[in-house]
């Protein structure tokens, strides 16, 4: 500790060893461990639950020669019968790979389990595959997904997603299966092209992802309107939800190492229709001078391959997805103070509190209404939410900025989840205003007018509504 | 829809970190690492490492587990396991870091074996004695502010006086980010524990 510049406070640091000591110091586990380590004949310690009972891995040291390092196939195979043997996932995997498997699946396989099991930190998400070959914006946005979808919800994808120094990375292994996740119900598996070393993360701190807006407020009042009844539409008319979330990752690509805030914007046509979504991808490379967008072309494949247990390609020959690509940010490239920075949005972020609590909660949709809103059903719309935890806590739903103009005294919007029916209240302090871009909640005096104004003229208009409503069915043979 | 994540840390038994002796004082690892070399047949050597390191093992466990009795487990099968061990070097190994290495791999096996339905960690047992009950939510309490690399670091620093270097072998990160984590952590409990009182 002597040479480390950083000490914290020695106060507190002391406080916490003593605590600690304290509830340790009733710790007396010696003769269990002494009746363990140095047993005498027929003991039985079935009862642990917990026992060594392979000698030769119990530091988990890799018992390979640097020699097979460098032999790709024979390497990986190698490197798992040595040190998946205590591993139960890697002992069934091993008993049936000779048996059935196709050579170049059981190589990825096994290099999948070693990745795993050899002290690599994995995050992990389950999602349907009906929901990942749909939605695949949602589960990794930048990657489509790796298998067919044939119908049915009864095969699963596992993702799991490499963190180095705490860090997302876009190394990827992802696990199509039926029922429990073990390798007998392995359909397919798919790598990305992203390979990280341990130590190959740089010794910096965690660059800062506040890129602001990141063009997501220029992006919505370009290609978005709301009409006087502060309902959202896209270009074409559409009612719209509009909906926006951040994943930050430490992203390997053609072997420039980019630190990526990848944006995505998204809209969900009118909940009358059928599910049909419409989206931009912004991915901007984190640098000392500042963020520079990295354009992915549609064609751009970050997956390294995707193989069935008989060995054929599990690509799917066409894209399931209900996402269609639209060029939300395609004017990033220009100046965007140019454009018109209209006030007639606003967002808020229902699980922006969640954060850390929400990764068990797969895609699901959420239902916003709120019964100051200018429509007589309430009912604003609904969209879904993306699939990470990071997505979900930095998931924006933007909507018209009736709430701010309501004269409720306490104004609300209910978020209503459709996995748990949680409902969530949103406030109007809750509520960020898109007057301009930058500058959230600023707004003069004059746009207040002309709001108060405006939405005097909306109550007016439709007190008029539901009066005509009412006439027509109390007398309708008018 | 379900899903679920988890965040995988090592697999059964696994340690791969690779100790230097320049990373610690020479002395002191000269004796724990005779100790670990001869713990496997010594009875009397086995009991010096548990009388030495019990405490940060058991540390390490709580902090992972956040639960008395894991953590105890975490001490019990720490040092069984390192009756086992077999490629350990004398001269360049650094024997507090493996043994904390032992540790950390396994209470991170514990935790998911025992919590893989219940990631709440404040459903858990303090021991009997109603002082360790008390230090134990006290801890709970304060750690609970903080993530999982957040916990393991400061208790890696606070209880078992690691340098940044050796945590970073440890958890597989820079020293740095080591650094940093430990700096941060700091200064939420600090807040939190200001609130407290």
């Amino acid at each position: 500790m002597k040479n480390d510049k950083f000490n914290g406070d020695r106060q507190f640091e002391e406080m916490l060893k003593n605590k600690m000591k304290e509830i340790s110091s009733n710790v007396d586990v010696f003769d269990k461990i002494s009746e363990r380590a140095f047993p005498e004949k027929d003991s039985d310690f079935s009862d642990s639950e917990f026992t060594v009972s392979d000698l030769e891995n119990v530091t988990g040291k890799h018992l390979v020669s640097p020699f097979f390092k460098w032999v790709a196939l024979a390497a990986v195979l190698v490197i798992c019968v040595v040190t998946l043997p205590f591993s139960s996932f890697g002992q069934q995997f091993f008993t049936d790979m000779s048996r059935r498997y196709d050579p170049a699946y059981n190589e990825l396989v096994a290099e999948f389990i070693s990745e795993t099991a050899n002290g690599s930190e994995y995050i992990i998400y389950d999602v349907s595959l009906k929901d990942y070959a749909q939605k695949d914006v949602l589960v990794t946005p930048l990657y489509r997904c790796p298998f067919e979808y044939r119908g049915g919800e009864a095969v699963r994808v596992r993702i799991f997603t490499k963190v180095i120094g705490n860090r997302l990375t876009n190394q990827m292994y992802a696990v199509e299966y039926t029922d429990e996740f073990k390798a007998s119900n392995f359909i397919a598996i798919a790598e990305s092209k992203a390979k990280f070393k341990e130590d190959e993360v740089p010794e910096t701190e965690e660059p800062s992802f506040d890129v602001g807006n990141a063009g997501l407020s220029e992006a919505v009042n370009l290609y978005f309107v709301r009409d006087e009844f502060f309902t959202v539409h896209d270009k074409d008319g559409n009612n719209t939800m509009v909906a926006s979330f951040t994943e930050n990752k430490l992203f390997k690509l053609d072997n420039n190492m980019l630190d990526l805030s990848v944006n995505t914007l998204y809209a969900r046509k009118s909940k009358d229709k059928d599910e049909m979504y419409t989206y931009d991808i912004l991915a901007l490379d984190i640098t000392d001078k500042g963020a520079e967008r990295y354009n992915f072309s549609d064609k751009t494949e970050l997956w390294a391959r995707s193989i069935n247990v008989d060995g054929s390609s599990a690509f799917p020959e066409k894209r399931a997805t209900l996402f269609e690509k639209n060029g939300y940010f395609s004017f990033w490239a220009v100046n965007s103070s140019q454009f018109k920075k209209d006030d007639y949005f606003s967002y808020f972020m229902p699980f922006e509190k969640s954060k850390g609590k929400m990764a068990d909660r797969g895609i699901f949709s959420v239902d916003i209404s709120s019964d100051q809103y200018l429509s007589s059903d309430k009912e604003i719309g609904t969209i879904d939410v993306p699939l990470s935890d990071e997505g979900k806590a930095s998931m924006r739903i933007y909507i018209g900025n009736f709430l701010a103009l309501s004269s409720f005294s306490d104004p609300t919007i209910n978020v209503k989840a459709s996995d748990n029916n949680e409902n969530i209240i949103m406030r109007s302090n809750d509520v960020k205003w898109m007057a301009g871009t930058a500058e959230e909640g600023n707004d003069t005096e004059d746009q207040a007018t002309q709001q108060k104004n405006e939405q005097e003229e909306n109550e007016a208009s439709l007190e008029r509504r539901q009066s005509e409503i009412e006439q027509t069915t109390v007398n309708p043979t008018w | 829809m379900n899903a679920d994540t988890k965040l995988f840390s090592g697999g059964e038994g696994a340690i791969f970190t690779v100790f230097n002796a320049k990373d610690t004082t020479p002395e002191a690892d000269n004796t724990v690492n005779s100790l670990i070399i001869r713990c496997a047949s010594s009875k009397e050597c086995l009991s010096k490492l548990y009388i030495m390191f019990k405490d940060c093992v058991f540390a390490v466990g709580f902090s992972i587990t956040a639960d008395y009795h894991l953590a105890e487990d975490c001490v019990a099968e720490t040092f069984v396991r390192l009756t086992q061990v077999k490629r350990f070097s004398e001269k360049k190994g650094d024997g507090k870091g493996f043994i904390l290495t032992i540790a950390r791999n396994v209470a991170l096996e514990l935790r998911r074996r025992y919590k893989k339905e219940n990631i709440n960690y404040f459903i858990q047992s303090y021991g009997e004695a109603e002082k360790t009950v008390e230090d134990s939510i006290y801890i709970n309490q304060l750690l609970k502010n903080l993530n999982d690399v957040q916990r393991q670091t400061v208790i890696l620093k606070c209880c078992a006086e690691m340098t940044f270097k050796q945590i970073g072998k440890i958890m597989k990160c820079p020293e740095t980010t080591a650094k940093s984590r430990y700096k941060k952590a700091i200064s939420i409990l600090q807040e939190k524990a200001g609130e407290d009182q």
